[in-house]
């Protein structure tokens, strides 16, 4: 459903080159070493970045054709997710409405959504009164709104308790079986953490996927590069 | 030995000639390079044996109060380029000591003069000064210029630059009660009224203004030293007000018996051959040289009374000005 | 059973001690010594002044229709032009954010144009749309019969937006570079656009802090004092500080002068007080490294507004050219000029240093007092605004009189020095304010932990900090130091003159050739002075 074919980036003095294609449904976890190239795919797929040469494709259709709005995907980043001084309601409405009307519709949907995700104070509230938890939860929620096939999240949880992050990647899961979403990818360094609700790790190192392709856990235990990245070098 | 000799040889001399200096306070054109404080400081310093400093003021207006602000701290011998408006209010001030000419001197000069506290380098008349070659018709009369609402003029400002404050009395003399009115009928057409009489007329000669405030003897320069005759005064049926700047020593002046040296000087040949062509203005003692070029090109006005305005006068005439602006 | 008691005594009272001990003050007097010595100069200037006019018969003030007309037409051109800078700086902002032009070129670009000096602007802009300007000449070129005259509130609103434009320009590119990339990543992925970002999602990032730029610029625009000088065309059209310059130098009226600065700096403090409401939160404006998230793509209308802008910003330029073809190599080397130079370096250098201390000995002072959580960091803050908010005509005056009545102990310079650094020390310490507060509270307690003396603090951790922005600041206030033109006005002589004054007196004998030729040599200078000096600061290829 998702593939990448020798998608290269270079900037200063990174450069990367990305292939892997993933068939099934499912959420994948993104590890690899800090600076190896994780967030630069994110935002390649995302949009962000501009692609030297190579492909994208998703459900056969060019991504690389497509702005970032117009691809089917929704984004949630390690930190400034929200826009603190506006409202619940506004941060969460606006992944399909911004100009954030406050019609009945919306105001439902937005209800609706934040049920969901166990948000149970006044959506009218401003986003900076609240937990770094539940901030989280709004971004979130925008995210389970837009209702979109990929979801893209780079490092989202990193900030939180492990119980919280805990709790999110269940909400995650809960919200992957909901909106039958077809694609999530989560990067982030708590592989130990995730590696119960994920059907694949992409590994990244030097710029490039191990093996350019998906493994799963104890596949990729084997491998040397990763054990090194996973357990240390002791 | 022989470095000694050379040593001595050189020091010595140089010792004995440490001269005597001479601390003038005049407005800045009278030193520029085109003024004549350069010819005149050569023309003194070869019968002084004595260096002139020349220190300056932004203009004519500025040069009593720097010295009224420090008593004259600053150590002045002379304050050269007042005018005779500003003569009474430098007398209160009571920083000037009494000039030592003669009443035989003062006599020969070509002007009436009395006064004991300052002597008198030169004179000029006010007047408009235009260009012939953009102002085909020039007004004749100063109640003319007054209607023509074609004409852009430039002024200096009454209480900053002594022109200004020449208009001012200028315009009371004819005008008399009258002369808020008239100062009314003219403000539509000041364009520009400068802080000093350098600053107005530089901005006529770019093209600011038609007409500017400065004295008859202007249209001199222009055709002498650029031989440009374009430039020419407007004379007026009614008359022009007339100037005198004067220079005076100052009560505590370090080098008392050098500035009455210097006053001496300024009403001989020494100093006021370089007058017209120095400071365009008419000189105070008759055979200058070059005079008769000079009066070709600025030839005197009708001359309206000499006023000596008091601060009391002065204060009128600023005052019909003033409120013909709000 | 007394050893007993005394070592359980030192047990409760001991870590009381220690804390007290624990704080390492070394050198923390030396540092905070210039500031108050600064202040306690002002009080002492205060304070002379009274007994001055303790000893004077006749104290009163005249306060005709023209000093009146001064305050209104102070305050009227000041917030006119004020307004005028943050609209049009902010539509600048916003086009060169959108153009594909480098963040690094764009900031060089409105520094040097807000450090320029005001001469050169002004006889520039004379040169361009005076009556005998090239605007001018171009149009009879084509035949066409527009003409407009410069001087008066059009003149003196254009020059003075001219370098409030380019601040407010750079404070809003800055802040709209500083943009989080998540945010632009998510107001793209949301198909956002441009305007709803800006009004609706952005603001309160666009305008945090805002009330100090619209401060520093009203501070400006109230101590007009070159500008209004030169382009002013009638009486009415004179500001406060103008009218002190008149008192003091055509009456001598010393009295009239001070009153007159007094009622401007009361005038000032009451519009300054929203300062003492300031958030605490100073963020960096650094340049930030990457561009690669460019979201929002150039159109036309901007395309165009960015063309009127250059024309605006460099048309004045041209006098430099008019200045090199008049090339008069014994104008530059008479003595006249030598010693202006000389005289403009001594200053410049003399004010830059004095504005230093003060500078850095206030932002020591302001960073302790908010460690200490206390409210009077903001009234240190809003002190330094009020410092560069006297009139540096009235303190110039009083600093000549005072010197006079002491044989004239003080050199010239030094005072000329002195009032500079009204000027300077402010922008010192507005612009490493965030830097200097940055990460304060995790090296405080490093700091209490390790017992680092403050001196070892400012030195080896402060900066190293702010050595990027300390030499941009120091080097702006050099140029603009060397550039000013309101003290020397009332202290020039023949032996003492600055390269700006020389250049005005040259001016105003007509001999335009060699007033040009002169402004251009020093606008050359002072330009590779600015570039020597970004070459330094961006030889490593990454911009920090």
């Amino acid at each position: 459903m998702l593939e990448l074919n020798k998608l290269s980036f270079t900037a200063n003095d990174f450069s990367a080159e990305y292939t892997f294609s993933i068939s099934k449904s499912g959420i994948y976890a993104l590890v690899g070493e800090s600076g190896s190239g994780k967030s630069t795919l994110i935002n390649l797929i995302g949009g962000f970045l501009k692609v030297n040469s190579g492909s994208i494709f998703f459900k056969k259709k060019n991504l690389l054709n497509l702005s970032p709005s117009e691809r089917p995907i929704s984004s949630l980043f390690q930190n400034y997710n929200n826009f603190d001084h506006l409202t619940i309601f506004e941060n969460i409405i606006l992944g399909i409405d911004p100009s954030m009307g406050t019609s009945d519709f919306n105001k439902n949907k937005v209800k609706i959504v934040m049920n969901k995700l166990s948000l149970k104070m006044d959506m009218f509230k401003i986003v900076s009164d609240l937990s770094g938890g539940e901030q989280q939860r709004v971004s979130l929620a925008r995210c389970w709104l837009r209702n979109q096939n990929l979801l893209l999240l780079d490092e989202p949880f990193n900030a939180l308790d492990p119980g919280l992050r805990k709790d999110l990647f269940a909400q995650l899961t809960k919200m992957h079986i909901f909106n039958k979403l077809q694609i999530t990818i989560i990067s982030s360094h708590f592989l130990d953490e995730l590696v119960d609700i994920i059907d694949g790790i992409i590994f990244i190192s030097n710029g490039s996927v191990l093996k350019n392709k998906i493994f799963n856990f104890s596949d990729l235990k084997k491998n040397s590069e990763f054990k090194k990245y996973f357990l240390g070098s002791s | 030995m022989r470095l000694l000799t050379l040593l001595i040889v050189f020091i010595l001399p140089t010792s004995v000639m440490a001269k005597e200096q001479l601390n003038i306070l005049t407005y800045d054109s009278f030193t520029s390079e085109w003024g004549p404080g350069p010819s005149i400081e050569k023309s003194f310093e070869e019968i002084c044996n004595c260096e002139i400093n020349w220190s300056t003021a932004d203009s004519s207006g500025a040069l009593l109060s720097r010295v009224k602000l420090t008593n004259n701290k600053e150590g002045f011998d002379i304050l050269l380029g007042i005018d005779d408006s500003l003569m009474s209010e430098a007398k209160d001030t009571k920083l000037f000591s009494n000039h030592s000419l003669s009443k035989d001197s003062l006599n020969s000069l070509n002007i009436d003069w009395s006064d004991e506290i300052f002597v008198p380098f030169d004179y000029g008349y006010f007047s408009f000064i235009y260009n012939s070659s953009k102002l085909t018709n020039p007004p004749k009369s100063f109640d003319e210029l007054a209607a023509r609402d074609d004409i852009r003029i430039i002024i200096m400002d009454p209480r900053t630059s002594t022109p200004g404050l020449g208009l001012a009395k200028w315009i009371y003399q004819l005008k008399g009660d009258e002369s808020k009115n008239f100062w009314t009928s003219l403000q539509d057409q000041i364009v520009i009224t400068s802080k000093s009489w350098s600053d107005g007329y530089g901005l006529f000669l770019e093209g600011e203004g038609d007409v500017v405030l400065s004295y008859s003897t202007s249209p001199a320069y222009h055709a002498i030293a650029e031989s440009d005759e374009n430039y020419k005064a407007i004379l007026f049926e009614e008359g022009h007000a007339e100037q005198i700047e004067v220079l005076g020593v100052l009560k505590n002046a370090p080098n008392k018996k050098l500035a009455e040296q210097f006053v001496k000087f300024a009403i001989t040949k020494g100093f006021q051959d370089h007058i017209p062509y120095g400071n365009w203005m008419y000189p105070i003692i008759d055979g200058v040289e070059g005079n008769s070029d000079f009066y070709k090109y600025a030839p005197v006005p009708n001359s309206l009374d000499r006023v000596y305005g008091s601060a009391k006068d002065k204060a009128l005439w600023i005052n019909y000005w003033s409120s013909s602006i709000e | 059973m007394g050893l007993l008691k005394i070592k359980l005594y030192g047990s409760i009272i001991g870590p009381q001690v220690l804390s007290k001990t624990n704080h390492n003050l070394e050198g923390s007097l030396l540092i905070k010594l210039p500031f108050y010595f600064y202040i306690l100069i002002l009080i002492t200037i205060g304070t002379s002044v009274l007994f001055f006019f303790y000893n004077l018969e006749d104290l009163s003030v005249s306060y005709d229709n023209f000093f009146k007309q001064s305050i209104k037409f102070t305050f009227f051109q000041a917030i006119l032009s004020t307004s005028i800078s943050i609209t049009f700086g902010f539509i600048l902002s916003l086009c060169l954010y959108l153009s594909n032009i480098k963040s690094q070129y764009i900031t060089t670009a409105l520094n040097f144009f807000f450090i320029a000096p005001v001469l050169f602007i002004s006889y520039g802009v004379i040169f361009i749309h005076g009556s005998n300007g090239l605007m001018q000449k171009i149009f009879q070129l084509f035949n066409l019969d527009f003409s407009y005259s410069f001087f008066g509130l059009v003149g003196i609103i254009y020059v003075t937006s001219f370098f409030n434009i380019a601040l407010s320009a750079n404070y809003f590119y800055r802040k709209l570079i500083n943009i989080p990339e998540n945010y632009l990543k998510l107001l793209t992925a949301n198909k956002i656009n441009f305007y709803l970002a800006l009004t609706k999602y952005l603001r309160p990032i666009i305008l945090n802090n805002f009330i100090i730029l619209v401060s520093m610029i009203l501070i400006f625009c109230i101590s007009n004092f070159t500008i209004i000088y030169i382009f002013a065309n009638s009486p009415l059209l004179t500001t406060i500080e103008l009218a002190i310059y008149q008192k003091i130098s055509f009456e001598a009226n010393i009295l009239d002068a001070v009153v007159y600065g007094f009622i401007q700096s009361g005038l000032i403090i009451i519009i300054l007080i929203p300062i003492l409401k300031l958030k605490n939160n100073f963020e960096l404006l650094t340049l930030k490294q990457s561009e690669i998230y460019r979201i929002y793509k150039p159109n036309l209308l901007s395309g165009i507004i960015l063309i009127i802008f250059c024309f605006y910003f460099f048309t004045p330029c041209l006098v430099i050219l008019k200045g090199l073809i008049n090339f008069n190599l014994d104008l530059l080397f008479s003595l006249g000029s030598l010693t202006a130079f000389m005289y403009s370096f001594l200053i410049a250098i003399s004010s830059l240093f004095i504005s230093l201390l003060i500078g850095l000995s206030s932002l020591f002072i302001t960073r302790g007092l908010y460690e200490k959580k206390s409210q009077l960091s903001n009234f240190i803050i809003f002190t330094i605004f009020i410092i560069s908010f006297i009139p540096a005509i009235t303190l110039s005056a009083i600093l000549f009189l005072i010197n006079s009545n002491l044989n004239f102990i003080l050199p010239n310079f030094l005072i000329v020095s002195f009032v500079n650094s009204f000027l300077l020390t402010p922008l010192i310490f507005l612009f490493l304010l965030p830097k200097f507060m940055e990460n304060n509270k995790h090296e405080r307690l490093k700091i209490i932990q390790f017992k680092i003396s403050p001196l070892v603090r400012l030195i080896k951790i402060d900066f190293l900090k702010f050595k990027k922005e300390l030499l941009i600041i120091c080097s702006s206030c050099f140029v603009l130091s060397m550039g000013d033109l309101t003290s020397i006005t009332l202290f020039n002589s023949n032996s003492f003159k600055t390269v700006p004054y020389l250049i005005s007196q040259l001016y105003s004998s007509y001999r335009y050739d060699d007033a040009f030729f002169l402004l251009a040599v020093f606008v050359i200078f002072i330009v590779f002075f600015l570039y020597s000096i970004n070459r330094v600061l961006y030889k490593n290829v990454g911009i920090k």
